[in-house]
């Protein structure tokens, strides 16, 4: 009966995108996300925290991230990334919306523990945006990283 | 473990071995639960949800696993009532457990997520677990941070478990459809006669702040509104259980 019931509904769903709109808790890099889909917000803000564990790779010595903005160029709607832990923080902006290139990465050197990271924009407008993460060991090598989302609107 | 069940054992006449296997065949060993109960602080972690056993002689085609969303849980800190947040005691619970795929006992799987989604548990089902067989469900645990400017000596999160041996409308969960590992007293259709929760505790190894004396237990369980949201399985946002 299990067994019918799923067939049913896998083929049923076979016609149904699965891509979450918000971001995804198992990657280290999300596609495609829309920040203010309906574009009438100025304080839209999506907030999460990212865990830098040693997974067997080493302590985490810290965390990098960088955004794209994928929608085409608005004056003065620009998508921001923002990395804290601690009395420690770091920004940046990508400059160049629509481009198809990253902003560079930023480095937020808090050790291992919870970082937290925003994303937010200049002005009312729907952006859709890529971001990466990574936690880090002191000489490079990618460790434990994972995270949650405690804030998307 | 379900009150529909006892009224039914009243005035039903069971089978001799259904009887026996009831009686002899359900223990506290064989609650369903992690196959690692207890977990240091800031150590990623792999796990199974152990399945001990089938709903009396009928196997388990299905598991469905809720874990506390921290959000509107119920929290208490040595048994008495906590009224603010689980941050103040754990940094990152949210979205600390993914399932792994695994199709060693399941074939079809996947995780339950809030709306930013976050995983709040997983299900996993299709096939048929030998009643008296055990089963694996394989998920993992991200490292989770005690706050550290917290008392917490430990944070114990319960878990709420279905093992589902036939699929029905909630009218139909009785001990031979569906074995409840959960709380007892939230009033939702998921509720066991007693507490059977398993759980999984998160252990302190950071110092404690000298003013907290010998540190204190926190204890996080789901809210009613949590259970009847994310225990039914549902794929593609429709419901394959409860049906």
């Amino acid at each position: 009966m299990w067994h019918i019931t799923i067939q049913k509904f896998l083929r049923l769903g076979l016609m149904v995108a699965t891509a979450g709109y918000a971001i995804s808790g198992s990657a280290h890099g999300i596609d495609n996300i829309t920040m203010d889909a309906a574009g009438t917000s100025r304080t839209f803000t999506g907030l999460a925290f990212i865990t830098c564990s040693n997974d067997g790779n080493g302590e985490a010595e810290n965390l990098i991230a960088r955004i794209r903005d994928k929608s085409a160029p608005v004056d003065g709607l620009l998508v921001n990334l923002q990395l804290y832990k601690g009395n420690k923080a770091v920004s940046i902006t990508d400059t160049v919306s629509g481009d198809n290139e990253y902003s560079p990465y930023v480095t937020l050197h808090g050790g291992s523990g919870t970082y937290w990271m925003i994303v937010n924009k200049t002005d009312a407008g729907a952006r859709v945006f890529d971001i990466e993460w990574h936690c880090n060991t002191l000489t490079g090598v990618h460790t434990g990283t994972d995270i949650g989302v405690a804030q998307f609107e | 473990m379900n009150t529909k069940f006892k009224f039914k054992l009243k005035f039903t006449a069971f089978p001799i071995i259904a009887l026996v296997s009831l009686t002899f065949g359900q223990n506290v060993s064989a609650h369903t639960g992690p196959e690692i109960s207890q977990i240091n602080e800031n150590t990623r972690t792999s796990n199974n949800i152990v399945i001990g056993h089938g709903c009396g002689d009928n196997s388990v085609i299905g598991t469905s696993v809720v874990f506390p969303d921290g959000v509107d849980s119920t929290i208490t800190v040595d048994g008495q009532p906590h009224t603010g947040s689980l941050l103040d005691f754990v940094q990152n619970w949210t979205n600390a457990n993914q399932k792994i795929y695994d199709r060693g006992l399941f074939t079809y799987q996947d995780e339950k997520t809030d709306s930013n989604s976050n995983v709040v548990g997983f299900w996993a089902g299709g096939e048929s677990l030998p009643h008296n067989l055990i089963g694996f469900v394989p998920f993992r645990t991200s490292a989770v941070i005690i706050e550290p400017t917290s008392c917490a000596k430990s944070v114990k999160f319960h878990i709420s478990i279905a093992d589902i041996c036939e699929i029905t409308d909630v009218a139909g969960f009785n001990e031979t459809t569906v074995n409840f590992w959960t709380l007892s007293t939230l009033e939702t259709p998921y509720d066991a006669d007693t507490d059977a929760t398993s759980s999984l505790t998160i252990n302190r190894t950071s110092a404690l702040p000298s003013s907290c004396g010998t540190g204190v237990a926190v204890e996080v369980k789901p809210s009613a509104a949590q259970i009847n949201r994310d225990m039914p399985i549902k794929m593609n946002g429709s419901q394959v259980w409860p049906k």
